[in-house]
């Protein structure tokens, strides 16, 4: 693949949240707020990059039997720090990721993102890979956030907007309402990708890949 | 096996230099972090004192009262922080305030941080924002008025515990605050159910404040003399009285009230009489106004009539019941005392399922209820009706007006 | 002293269900191909390594990482643990009951990569939980994840059969059920102060 191709497979083609239905659980849970998700998105790019890198520049050090500790070990790393340096330069971006910040460390996106391209091609490769996946995962948030707020709580990013205040669906911003968005815009993309997301998901799945 | 060790080799590497990575970062950002936390935390005290740096937690005196929860010292001696917790009969939780007081006894801020009546208080607890402990000019909050009322409570509860053990400073309570405070004993006429002077500000040549009660029962007007600030009040038949701010008899400018205010007995007399006659039962009936009757109950006029068999005394009554509305109603007794007759002018808004609590059927089972009774044998509880409270409150005060008046008239005689 | 661990671990069982309330451990149900007794299996193998999580992991943060100050290490250390926990598990399940073995395969990164089990871990810290405490939650929490994948086993095999809008099929139409599912679950608040009272 060229490298146009290479950073933007992970925006729509294969975009992780909504194509390769991967890392659901942050997804869901932070997007009852534009700002969180946006901070949640940055934040994963940050890892999916550094851990990328990282991997693919390590890649002929470390065997094929022991590639998965590895890889868990180095994106757990970077979310630890990135973790660290969000609280102390971002406390209010850490205060409202909370606790779904840390399990990216065991999310599919990133896992995947590592093993099989990281792994398995170079490092500029990799990095435009990470780069594309990670603005998908931010764009993805970030429509599902924006349905979820404006409709379901009648603000944006904390601010009230004076008309949908009155007459919000508060079952959209509750936790049942993440569900049924991200089904819906799973949905809206396959019709404009035209291609139902079972064959997508399927496919991965004969390769074997760990869909976590 | 070359593979092998290489690979643990690496990610042996790779453990110590993860580690070493987020131990340094570790090291430069707890402090910051810890810092945040910090901050958040004392965000909430910032918030009630503003200029406050740090905030510790110290042990409530022994002399607490039962709504003070927490107690917090602002650290470089600035004064107190307190959180406080009431419950106002209205609502069915409850209110969570904090309160941030100089040791000026000045207060720095107020927050509410929990509250469960239906009507928001909106920017009402701002209003006590720079008042002292004599919360001199706070208003309680129409519409929410058992709530406020709590909520001022709370408030003053704090001061005195404070003031008490000396770690700030008193207010000083403004001659309007301390007439207030006088007037539910000596003028109850002014006063709704829940104790606050209903008064309407107007003006009087030779006294410095002067008002007039929103249920035509009278006057109140503050002047100064040489012994300090008199208190005079003057009811709907013109009888003056007058006090000092601590509520006792004094001598005052009682003919400069007769000639300030109008007897409002007689402004309001054709109304009155009607409402007297239709209560009396006989619309041809001969009444004699009354005068000069020294009762500072919600009464705002009177009428004797005299039979052959007994003389008889009406009273009108005006009240303040649910929301401060007024009720009007007139109550007849005879010459021992004993209510004749109940009228209500405005209709009662009590409702059908009050009525069954009292084994009544409907209204008009309840004001027969007061037929017959005088002040010995009666009881607040024929009046009250839980659930409508105001309202029967309106009822039992208007029947002790009548009681009281009744007196008043007899002891002139 | 029971009674409020019983709560805690029902509060995670109904509530606070860690998949349908929490979002945690979701991407297990898009599997579409896992059969009803293998969800058994595997819910129970879950809860077996979250409660063998906690055992370990508390001990630790209260024993070692707090008092040395090693927060910062408290992830790392924790994936790494719950991987190790997998994967011991995965080899008693391959000497102990084979054929479970050659039903579930190879499980143990599944079981790792579920983010409910990290989540359980990490939540028992945050909330400050003791160790009985921390013990119960995790068993709530397996327990709710088991719960939660036969249930929703229950629903695959309904929308097996079903025929979908066009571009519904496959994962957007297991999410609507998921919806509706959570709704069920959504329904549960407030019967945590009564249930054992």
């Amino acid at each position: 693949m060229n490298k146009t191709a290479i950073f933007l497979k992970g925006i729509i083609k294969e975009n992780p949240v909504l194509v390769l239905v991967l890392g659901a659980c942050p997804t869901l849970a932070v997007t009852t707020n534009v700002l969180a998700a946006l901070y949640m998105g940055i934040a994963v790019l940050a890892v999916l990059v550094c851990s990328n890198l990282c991997i693919s520049a390590l890649k002929n050090l470390i065997g094929d039997n022991l590639k998965f500790v590895a890889n868990i070990l180095i994106i757990t790393g970077f979310v630890s720090l990135v973790q660290m340096l969000m609280g102390a330069f971002l406390p209010k971006a850490s205060d409202m990721l909370g606790i779904y910040f840390t399990l990216i460390a065991v999310n599919g996106v990133l896992l995947c993102e590592a093993g099989d391209f990281a792994r398995n091609n170079k490092v500029v490769d990799s990095v435009l890979s990470a780069l594309g996946t990670g603005i998908g995962f931010t764009c993805a948030l970030f429509v599902i956030a924006l349905v979820r707020e404006i409709f379901g709580n009648g603000t944006f990013a904390g601010i009230e907007i004076p008309f949908l205040a009155d007459y919000k669906i508060s079952l959209l911003n509750a936790t049942p309402g993440g569900f049924l968005v991200l089904g819906l815009v799973m949905a809206l993309l396959s019709a404009i990708n035209k291609k139902p997301v079972e064959e997508i998901c399927f496919e991965n799945q004969k390769e074997g890949e760990v869909n976590a | 096996m070359k593979n092998n060790v290489k690979s643990v080799v690496t990610l042996t590497a790779l453990c110590v230099v993860v580690t070493g990575v987020l131990a340094v970062t570790n090291y430069f950002t707890a402090p910051k972090i810890e810092e945040n936390k910090k901050a958040a935390a004392n965000a909430a005290f910032v918030e009630v004192m503003p200029e406050g740096t740090g905030f510790e937690e110290v042990e409530l005196p022994a002399n607490a009262p039962a709504t003070v929860t927490n107690l917090y010292r602002e650290t470089s001696g600035q004064g107190y922080v307190a959180k406080l917790v009431t419950t106002s009969q209205y609502s069915s939780g409850d209110m969570g305030i904090t309160v941030g007081i100089g040791t000026d006894g000045v207060i720095k801020g107020v927050a509410i941080t929990s509250y469960n009546e239906t009507k928001d208080f909106g920017d009402y607890p701002y209003s006590y924002v720079g008042a002292d402990s004599a919360l001199n000019d706070i208003d309680v909050f129409a519409g929410a008025t058992y709530s406020s009322m709590a909520f001022k409570n709370a408030i003053l509860d704090t001061f005195n515990m404070l003031i008490a053990n000396g770690d700030v400073s008193e207010g000083q309570k403004s001659a309007e605050t301390l007439m207030a405070e006088l007037l539910p004993t000596v003028f109850p006429g002014s006063c709704n159910g829940s104790g606050l002077p209903q008064l309407v500000e107007t003006e009087a040549a030779g006294f410095t404040k002067a008002y007039a009660t929103g249920n035509d029962t009278g006057f109140v007007a503050l002047s100064e003399s040489d012994a300090g600030t008199v208190v005079s009040v003057m009811n709907a038949f013109g009888a003056v009285k007058c006090y000092d701010l601590e509520g006792n008899e004094v001598a005052g400018p009682v003919d400069e009230m007769k000639a300030a205010f109008k007897v409002l007995a007689d402004e309001n007399k054709d109304a009155n009489l009607s409402n007297a006659l239709k209560a009396y039962g006989d619309e041809a009936a001969e009444m004699t106004a009354l005068e000069n009757v020294p009762a500072f109950g919600s009464v705002t006029g009177g009428f004797s009539v005299t039979t052959e068999e007994n003389t008889y005394y009406i009273f009108n009554i005006k009240t303040f019941g649910y929301m401060n509305e007024l009720m009007e109603m007139a109550v007849v007794l005879d010459s021992e005392g004993k209510v004749v007759n109940y009228r209500t002018v405005t209709d009662l808004i009590l409702h059908g399922e009050y009525f069954t609590e009292h084994g009544l059927d409907d209204k008009e089972a309840y004001l027969s209820q007061f037929k017959g009774v005088d002040e010995g044998s009666y009881s607040d509880e024929t009046a009250i009706v839980t659930g409508a409270t105001f309202t029967s409150d309106a009822v039992n005060d208007s029947i002790h007006s009548a009681f009281d008046a009744f007196k008043a008239v007899k002891e002139a005689e | 002293m029971l009674k409020s661990l019983l709560v805690i671990m029902m509060s995670s069982v109904l509530v606070n269900n860690y998949v349908f309330s929490r979002y945690m451990g979701f991407d297990r149900m898009f599997d579409t191909s896992k059969k009803a007794k293998k969800v058994g299996s595997f819910g129970l193998l879950v809860t077996v390594v979250m409660v063998l999580a906690a055992l370990v992991t508390w001990p630790l943060n209260a024993f070692v990482m707090e008092p040395l100050g090693l927060n910062f290490l408290q992830t790392v250390c924790f994936v790494f643990i719950i991987a190790g926990i997998s994967f011991l598990a995965e080899i008693v399940i391959k000497k102990c009951f084979p054929a479970l073995y050659t039903e579930l395969g190879n499980v143990w990164p599944l079981i790792l990569c579920n983010s409910a089990v990290l989540g359980v871990t990490l939540s028992n810290i945050s909330a400050g939980y003791g160790f009985g405490e921390s013990v119960f939650s995790s068993l709530g929490c397996g327990l709710g994840f088991l719960l939660a994948m036969w249930m929703f086993g229950g629903v695959k095999d309904r929308l097996e059969i079903a025929v979908p809008p066009k571009y519904f099929k496959g994962i957007p139409i297991l999410l609507i059920s998921a919806f509706i599912v959570s709704l069920a679950f959504y329904g549960f608040g407030g019967i945590i102060e009564t249930i054992f009272a």
